[in-house]
């Protein structure tokens, strides 16, 4: 696929190609912007606006001022960061585990969490509920950390494992020869090497408590608890949505997460290949 | 990388396939084992979270609304929003003041199934507040309770509110509310693009006007056609019962097909792909002459500078009679585990009287249902649009059975308006799909 | 599975004594702990408790509270796996669930040979705005393409009326409704098979395509028979546990068509997946507990059959190949 040197025209071509998926991502993006900038609460229009007429930031103003969307945003930040933490925790040292050791019902259970995804959690929101409530969890974010961090174990342990199993064994066996013992060997050279990895799990995490809302809605009763989907959610009456509302404070909890994706950039390719070739 | 794709997809293929096999050869089997689960030992992996939980910081305005500071407390679960909120938010305050008592207001969305969850573990609040067609299912969920012997009973909720109010509390012979105001969705014009005198008297009427009036995206009447709610207008005007306290429905009937190629006509008339808020953005826009539409409504039209006047339903042709919307009765409910119920039902009463609810009626233009409180207000002439128009409503219905109906009806629009099936299979069908949700509402 | 870590026995094949594969299996549980825990919690206790009241007549309001349903048997399953639109929406939704990850996998793996392309300038500029479909809330994107797909008013249809194509109204008509929801999955999913897949193909060693040019192999040729090969360990999980959602999709499609639109009343709607005729059987009108319960059980196994089914055919070709 490397070919020495490529025709302009065929540069051309592939710039175009990209134009049209950014394109493509960025269409809709582009009428939350607008409908956050137009004045009122309608996402509607009978005529085809590309620009919005009257733009203005009340909408923002509003979400920041006159309700309690910044409470709802902290609620989120404390949420999402202890899931990051407690998802690293968790995964990283049992894709360590699996990578590292071998021991009876290590398949069993790769295998196993594989298929525990296959339960539609989404169905049985009721058992969840009641587990938190014999754990006295509900109306906590701690319940809601719980749940978040569980649900992101096995993509974000087969990513890491994946990862893991690349990084050779023998820098490892080198450090425990220096009298390192398998955790600090562990600690000292592997987490450095995986780096990239480690910054997708965390991606993962975080975006795990940031964005969901249906867990959320249903577990937490007191506005004040809300998280920031919940509590933007929760605007709409039974008939209406207030779209200015609802699209300026959709921009205002994205800043956040592309605020990470710009700066994990570089880890988010590395760390999500996988061990693609190596080992 | 051989190694690594060959131990991961042998191991899949081993592990998946075991485990599959237990789920299929019986649904006891589980994939882990049995007994593992231990729910003390399961706090333990949320010890780490707290931990790296910033919890020092400041929380900026705290809710929820804690009124008082009695020794006692009420909690209260609603809805309200906006200005209505604030001022009911005040008519709580006065009390805790006057009365030692704590008030919590906690505003619940999605009300409906956190109730059910949340009262059957033995968590909730004391009062729910909501409208009257929830009394049924949840009296008989258990998740409320009646008042009859608390003081509120049929006696005393037809002294201090309307028949129609008092009647929408009661369900199996029993007081299961307060109620607070009558919501019904009426026609809300434009003043600046149609005149009273031109205003449609019969759907006869409405629809020849309709043809003379619409132009390229200009209507005379919109409404959010496919949702069952705002449809019960032309049924119940036609004559059907839409449910019946045992659980039936007349919408297959003569009356039914009426009604249904009445809906058909209306969709030669309007946007076909319409919906609550493309309705109510035409008529924001000054596209739509009239809008049927609810209280709710009305601040955001006058808002968006409209000068809007209300008017009946009109007459629906096929029967002569005038189209009849539901009218929905805001109440306070108490919840089965009320921690506090004899505290909890004074709240209630004092949430029906005639000061609260009137202050009520000025602040949200609702009809209030206490009877003393509506001849203070009726002057106001929105309040006195909604009065008229709810008396030629029908009252929400508060059986169980009214479960059943929502998505039968709204499917069955659908298919009439978009001419998936004609009116008379729609409604044939709606009406089997009503009898299979009706089933276990029994 | 905790149970087969605490009697488990030494793994033969690590090195050293006796006592030192021990201490490995304690660290190794040790490690696991967390992870089990968690697992077992949230992910198993579920399952118990649906298993439990997927045999219960926990149906509707009058038998809801505790003490007032009882456990039936099977009835439950029966009910469900003997209606016909059942597996009418089952192989609905295998298709959507089908079309969708190979949609992604395709779509993901062209924008990943583009952006590797060596000729691609501000390469960072573009995958970080291809990805930003990923940062907003879904259920505001998928309103807003609900919206966007309107058959009057919505953007799509006035820039092709503007433009002379032909504008249908995309969420009123069956085949057109399941394209829209088909798009706007893509539009959600495609950044991230992008970024996996480039990940993938940033690690294969360049000489490896040397070499096949030197033998005169062509593009296609490459593709086939060293990306792909080489990509698979990175698109295995991923590929599974994307299908595992497309397979489990409510609320995207939900909040776009609710189900419709409706062919015909009392007959699943074009765009009702398994999970959305779920939620109108069992929550739109009396809530069904008993019945949902056993639904999710009857997806739960389906979809172990379906992964396992697929692992093997997979792992079949790949000895073909090889």
């Amino acid at each position: 696929m490397i070919t020495a040197r490529t025709s302009p025209l065929k540069a051309v071509l592939l710039h175009l190609a990209l134009l049209a998926g950014t394109s493509f991502s960025l269409f809709p993006i582009y009428f939350v912007v607008q409908a956050s900038l137009r004045p009122g609460n309608t996402l509607y229009s009978t005529e085809l606006q590309l620009l919005p007429t009257n733009a203005t930031l009340d909408n923002f103003r509003h979400m920041l001022l006159e309700t309690p969307l910044p409470l709802w945003l902290w609620n989120s930040t404390k949420v999402a960061v202890a899931t990051t933490f407690a998802t690293l925790l968790i995964t990283v040292t049992a894709a360590y585990a699996l990578s590292r050791f071998r021991f009876r019902g290590r398949g069993l259970l790769l295998g196993g969490m594989l298929a525990l995804q296959a339960f539609p959690g989404f169905l049985s929101i009721i058992a969840f509920y009641l587990i938190l409530n014999r754990l006295g969890l509900t109306n906590t974010h701690l319940g809601l950390i719980l749940i978040y961090s569980a649900g992101a174990i096995v993509f974000n342990v087969w990513n890491l494992k994946g990862y893991f199993d690349t990084i050779p064994v023998d820098l490892e066996e080198a450090a425990m020869i220096d009298g390192c013992t398998p955790t600090q060997a562990f600690v000292r050279v592997m987490l450095p090497l995986a780096r990239p990895s480690l910054a997708v799990t965390a991606l993962f995490g975080f975006l795990a408590g940031w964005n969901e809302y249906i867990f959320a809605q249903t577990l937490l009763f007191d506005e004040s608890m809300y998280t920031a989907p919940v509590g933007i959610f929760g605007l709409q009456d039974t008939y209406s949505q207030p779209w200015g509302w609802f699209a300026a404070s959709s921009l205002i909890v994205s800043v956040p997460v592309v605020i990470l994706f710009l700066y994990l950039q570089r880890n988010l390719v590395a760390g999500l290949s996988a061990g693609g070739v190596k080992g | 990388m051989k190694r690594f794709t060959h131990i991961l997809l042998a191991v899949l293929v081993a592990a998946t396939l075991l485990l599959a096999a237990c789920g299929q050869s019986s649904p006891a089997a589980a994939p882990t084992a049995p007994g593992a689960a231990e729910p003390t030992k399961a706090a333990e992996p949320t010890k780490a979270a707290p931990a790296a939980e910033p919890t020092k910081a400041a929380e900026p305005t705290p809710a929820p609304d804690a009124l008082g500071s009695g020794s006692s407390e009420i909690v209260i679960w609603h809805g309200w929003q906006g200005d209505y909120y604030e001022a009911i938010k005040q008519a709580f305050a006065d009390y805790a003041s006057k009365n030692n008592v704590k008030i919590t207001l906690l505003r619940v969305p999605d009300l409906n199934n956190k109730v059910q969850v949340a009262v059957p573990s033995g968590q909730g609040p004391d009062i729910i507040a909501w409208v009257n067609d929830q009394i049924g299912k949840n009296a008989l969920s258990g998740t409320i309770q009646p008042l009859d012997s608390l003081g509120i009973d049929a006696a005393y909720l037809t002294q201090n509110f309307t028949d129609v109010a008092s009647s929408a509390m009661v369900y199996d012979g029993k007081a299961y509310g307060v109620p607070e105001s009558l919501e019904a969705i009426t026609f809300i014009y434009n003043k600046k693009l149609i005149q009273t005198a031109d205003l449609p008297t019969s759907t006869d009427d409405l629809i020849a006007r309709a043809k003379a009036f619409n132009g390229p995206d200009k209507y005379l009447f919109v409404y959010s056609s496919k949702d069952a709610y705002f449809s019960a207008p032309w049924w119940q005007g036609a004559g059907v019962t839409l449910v019946t306290p045992d659980g039936k429905t007349e919408l297959s009937s003569d009356k039914g097909l009426k009604a249904a190629e009445l809906i058909k006509s209306f969709s030669t008339i309007m946007p076909k792909e319409i919906d609550y808020g493309v309705a109510d953005t035409l008529f924001k826009e000054g596209k739509a002459a009239i809008i049927m539409n609810g209280p709710w409504a009305i601040a955001d039209y006058q808002k968006s500078g409209l000068d809007v006047g209300l008017a009946t339903v009109p007459v629906v042709s096929s029967s002569g009679q005038p189209g009849q919307p539901f009218v929905g009765v805001k109440l306070l409910m108490l919840a089965a585990n009320a921690k506090n119920p004899t505290g909890a039902v004074e709240l209630m009463k004092y949430y029906g009287s005639a000061e609260v609810q009137a202050k009520l009626a000025q602040v949200n233009k609702q009809v209030p249902a206490n009877k003393a409180a509506q001849e203070q207000v009726k002057s106001d002439p929105i309040i006195a649009g909604f009065i008229a128009q709810a008396a030629n409503g029908k009252p929400l219905p508060n059986t169980q059975f009214i479960d059943a109906m929502w998505d039968p009806i709204s499917k069955t629009l659908e298919a009439i308006w978009t001419g998936a099936s004609p009116p008379d299979q729609a409604i044939k069908d709606g009406a089997t799909l009503f009898d299979e949700k009706a089933q276990d509402l029994k | 599975m905790a149970q087969s870590l605490t009697r488990q026995r030494p793994a033969p094949a690590s090195a050293g004594s006796h006592n030192q594969s021990v201490r490995q299996s304690l660290t190794a549980a040790a490690y696991l702990m967390p992870a089990l825990i968690g697992i077992l919690v949230v992910n198993v206790l579920p399952i118990f408790y649906n298993m439990y009241m997927s045999l219960t007549n926990r149906n509707g309001p009058a038998r809801f509270a505790e003490g007032k349903y009882r456990v039936v048997g099977f009835d439950n399953y029966i009910r469900l796996l003997s209606q016909s639109d059942f597996y009418i929406v089952l192989g609905k939704t295998l298709l959507y669930a089908t079309l969708c990850v190979t949609l992604f996998f395709t779509v993901g793996l062209a924008f990943a040979l583009i952006l590797n392309h060596p000729a691609i300038r501000g390469r960072a500029i573009w995958r970080t705005l291809m990805i930003l479909p990923w940062a907003v809330p879904t259920w505001v994107t998928a309103l807003i393409w609900k919206f966007l797909f309107h058959g009057q008013y919505g953007p799509i249809n006035q820039i092709l009326r503007l433009t002379g194509l032909p504008a249908p109204d995309w969420l009123l008509n069956g085949t057109s409704a399941f394209v829209a929801i088909t798009v706007v999955n893509l539009w959600m999913s495609y950044p991230f098979f992008m970024l996996i897949l480039l990940g993938g193909l940033q690690s294969i060693p360049t000489d490896m395509y040397e070499a096949a040019s030197i033998d005169g192999a062509s593009w296609w040729r490459q593709l086939w028979s060293i990306t792909l090969p080489l990509l698979r360990p990175v698109a295995l999980p991923a590929v599974i546990l994307s299908a595992i959602a497309q397979f489990q999709m409510f609320n995207t499609v939900w909040l776009m068509t609710k189900g419709g639109p409706v062919q015909r009343v009392g007959q699943p709607g074009a765009t009702e997946l398994l999970l959305i005729w779920a939620y109108n059987q069992g929550f739109q009108g009396a809530q069904r507990f008993g019945l949902v319960s056993a639904f999710a059980i009857v997806v739960f196994i389906i979809l172990l059959a379906i992964t396992a089914l697929y692992i093997r055919v997979t792992n079949a070709t790949k000895g073909v190949y090889e």
